[in-house]
């Protein structure tokens, strides 16, 4: 697969851009500045990054509540989303939803709203497909999702219905090992899901997801694939969610040593070294990359904090229903 | 009296049931070692320690096979608990409570006891938004066969769920999130049972009658107390158990005051509040010496911002104004 410098190095930008927010986020919230829910998305980076760099207007995205990529990858603005974050008047959501984990999207930017349901915008995506077909676009949809969600039904009956269609969807089942406290391998008898899509008749594999290029290269393939009328592919990456579930979980049950293998696949550390080793990129560029993502999330914060504005509470009424 | 909170009274019916009765057990997602121990709440914390792997289970996250397999384990002969993390998922699990759980007794022609507890936490007030903080009790009160059981404090909290657990029939229990770790109040160290339908006058008034539940009943408590400020006397009443519902209870305390506001804490239309009202209409319509209110939250989804739940959710000043509404009172 042909990938220029230049683009190695905007996706080690988005990589360093996603774990910097999410740990700007974590602290916020530590800080007391944010509030409501929030799942911290640090090492799912190069999943995101991998899925979504080949992207175009015309393909559509369904978050999961782990990391904001797949949505500012789509062209989202950080200070919408942020402004979003601290439930303000010119934010994403209006200052209404709980934007960063649960239900925010940007149609706008073909970004379908995930859910706090987790599993339920499965078949949503899926249905995005068909939308697609029908109408003879050209766009596929990728939708993200954990190992947790796909022992929902609502994975399998969208999975079945996408392959029997051959809808344009890359599901992409991001597997930390655990949905909260719940393994993989106690929830399911098993450590891969990929195998599930030999059950739907379609292509499934599992990578690890911080070895971003691996995670491209398949998420390619799929999405050709898709664009091609040839159906759904079922894409496992392998993760470790650095934290508790969310900033409330205690996160008692795993070891210290499945932590430390766990960090020891950092995607941000991993595709640097490749990078830097392959002479693509050298050290002050990526000092010059962290320092970017600092001052475009710091431009966010302060953003959100000293500009913008409360919305009116009686802001919930708009938009129930269409008007007039 | 000892002081615990609502969720150890939960945690003690939990513990005080399993130990009675052997076929009692319980599954649901991360109610093991989920959030340092005993799920999200606590509510299940020590269950698995003392009651080992078999009766203590976590589940993969599907809740339509948890609804469902709590009525396939009912119908071999057990008394299964499922705890369904979120009211809100409630909604997945609807095929098989509405369609399947609360029919069974009657398809298999009265032969059969269904004896299932659904527990879930519900309820807003604590900004966690739209997919965690909805009341739907309404929806399954209007399905016959369910039970619908919301209780408002930590002794009847206790109560109820043994009585739900020993009950034959499906029971929807509610248990509200806002009250688990906030609300304190005095449970008898010895055994109780609270049966389902009958409700309890929790102050007692002339003026009034304030019906009310879950999360509600505490907030018209305080409502009473400001009314009582301004001369009026307002009995407050919860129902605990929405489906039974004690019409008697109602009934009387109308009677007695003449005027009737229902709080709940799910939207105005449709909720619960509509049937109390029409039970009112229908059986109390001699007593009424005004119109009858209901308080409810607006009919929009629930945001997650504070201060905009706030002004989602009845709070006192609401309840204060709906009884101005329906009697006339100095410093209004
Ligand atoms: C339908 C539903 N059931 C349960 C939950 C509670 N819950 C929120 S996230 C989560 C775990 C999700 O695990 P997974 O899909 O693997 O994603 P991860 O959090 O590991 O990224 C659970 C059980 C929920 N939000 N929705
Ligand atoms: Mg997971």
């Amino acid at each position: 697969m042909k990938i220029t410098v230049k683009q190695l190095k905007e996706m080690m930008y988005w990589i360093v851009l996603g774990r910097k927010i999410e740990e700007k986020i974590t602290l916020l919230f530590k800080e007391g500045r944010l509030r409501g829910h929030h799942h911290p998305g640090i090492g799912v980076e190069g999943i995101h990054v991998g899925c979504c760099f080949g992207l175009g207007a015309e393909d559509y995205v369904v978050p999961s509540h782990r990391g904001k990529l797949p949505e500012l990858m789509m062209g989202v603005d950080l200070k919408y989303l942020m402004a979003g974050y601290y439930n303000r008047r010119e934010g994403l959501g209006g200052g209404r939803v709980p934007t960063g984990s649960h239900m925010y999207g940007d149609m706008s930017k073909h970004v379908i709203p995930g859910t706090g349901i987790i599993g339920s915008l499965i078949p949503v995506a899926m249905g995005a497909g068909l939308g697609i077909k029908v109408k003879k676009a050209k766009g596929v949809v990728v939708a993200f999702f954990g190992d947790g969600a796909a022992n929902r039904g609502d994975f399998h009956e969208a999975l079945n219905m996408a392959a029997a269609f051959r809808l344009p969807v890359l599901f992409v089942l991001q597997n930390n090992r655990y949905s909260i406290s719940v393994s993989v391998e106690k929830a399911t008898g098993m450590e891969h899901l990929s195998v599930r899509a030999a059950g739907y008749g379609i292509p499934g594999k599992t990578v690890e997801g911080c070895e971003v290029l691996e995670v491209y290269e398949e998420a390619t393939r799929a999405i050709k694939r898709a664009r091609e009328g040839k159906g759904p592919t079922l894409l496992e990456c392998m993760w470790h969610r650095w934290t508790g579930h969310s900033i409330s979980d205690a996160d008692i049950y795993r070891t210290d040593k499945e932590r430390r293998e766990g960090e020891a696949k950092c995607p941000v550390l991993a595709f640097k070294a490749k990078l830097i080793s392959e002479g693509a990129l050298t050290e002050d560029e990526f000092s010059e990359m962290e320092k970017r993502a600092d001052d475009v999330i710091e431009a966010a914060v302060v953003y959100s904090e000293k500009e913008c504005t409360d919305p009116d509470p009686s802001d919930i009424l708009r938009g129930v229903y269409a008007r007039g | 009296m000892r002081e615990i909170t609502y969720v150890e009274a939960i945690n003690e019916a939990l513990i005080e049931e399993m130990d009675r009765d052997d076929g009692v057990f319980i599954f649901g997602e991360d109610i093991v070692v989920g959030y340092g121990g005993g799920g999200m709440f606590g509510a299940t914390r020590g269950l698995a320690d003392r009651f080992g792997p078999d009766r203590v289970l976590d589940t993969p996250l599907s809740e339509v096979a948890i609804s469902g397999a709590a009525l396939g384990a009912a119908l071999v002969g057990l008394r299964p608990i499922a705890e369904i993390m979120f009211g809100d998922f409630l909604t997945i699990t609807m095929d098989q409570i509405v369609n399947n759980v609360a029919k069974m007794r009657w398809v298999l022609n009265d032969e059969v006891d269904v004896p299932i507890v659904y527990r879930t936490s519900y309820g807003a007030g604590i900004g966690a938004g739209f997919h965690h903080s909805q009341s739907f009790e309404a929806w399954f009160a209007h399905v016959p066969g369910l039970k619908v059981v919301m209780p408002s404090d930590p002794a009847d909290a206790k109560g109820l769920l043994k009585a739900s657990i020993r009950d034959n029939d499906p029971v929807i229990f509610m248990e509200h999130k806002l009250l688990y770790k906030r609300l304190s109040g005095p449970v008898p160290e010895e055994e109780y049972l609270i049966p389902l339908g009958k409700g309890e006058i929790k102050r007692a008034g002339e003026d009034v009658t304030i019906i009310a539940t879950g999360a509600m009943v505490r907030l018209s408590l305080e409502a009473a107390e400001v009314l009582g400020k301004k001369g009026v006397s307002a009995e407050v009443i919860d129902p605990r158990t929405i489906q039974p519902l004690d019409e008697e209870l109602i009934l009387g305390s109308v009677k007695k005051t003449g005027r009737a506001v229902i709080v709940h804490e799910a939207p105005v239309f449709g909720g619960f509040g509509g049937e109390i009202a029409a039970m009112l209409a229908d059986k109390g319509i001699d007593y009424l010496d005004g119109p009858v209110k209901r308080v409810g939250a607006l009919f929009t989804p629930i945001p997650n911002w504070n201060r905009m739940e706030k002004y989602y959710l009845p709070d006192i000043e609401k309840i204060v104004n709906a009884v101005a509404e329906v009697i006339r009172f100095e410093g209004r």
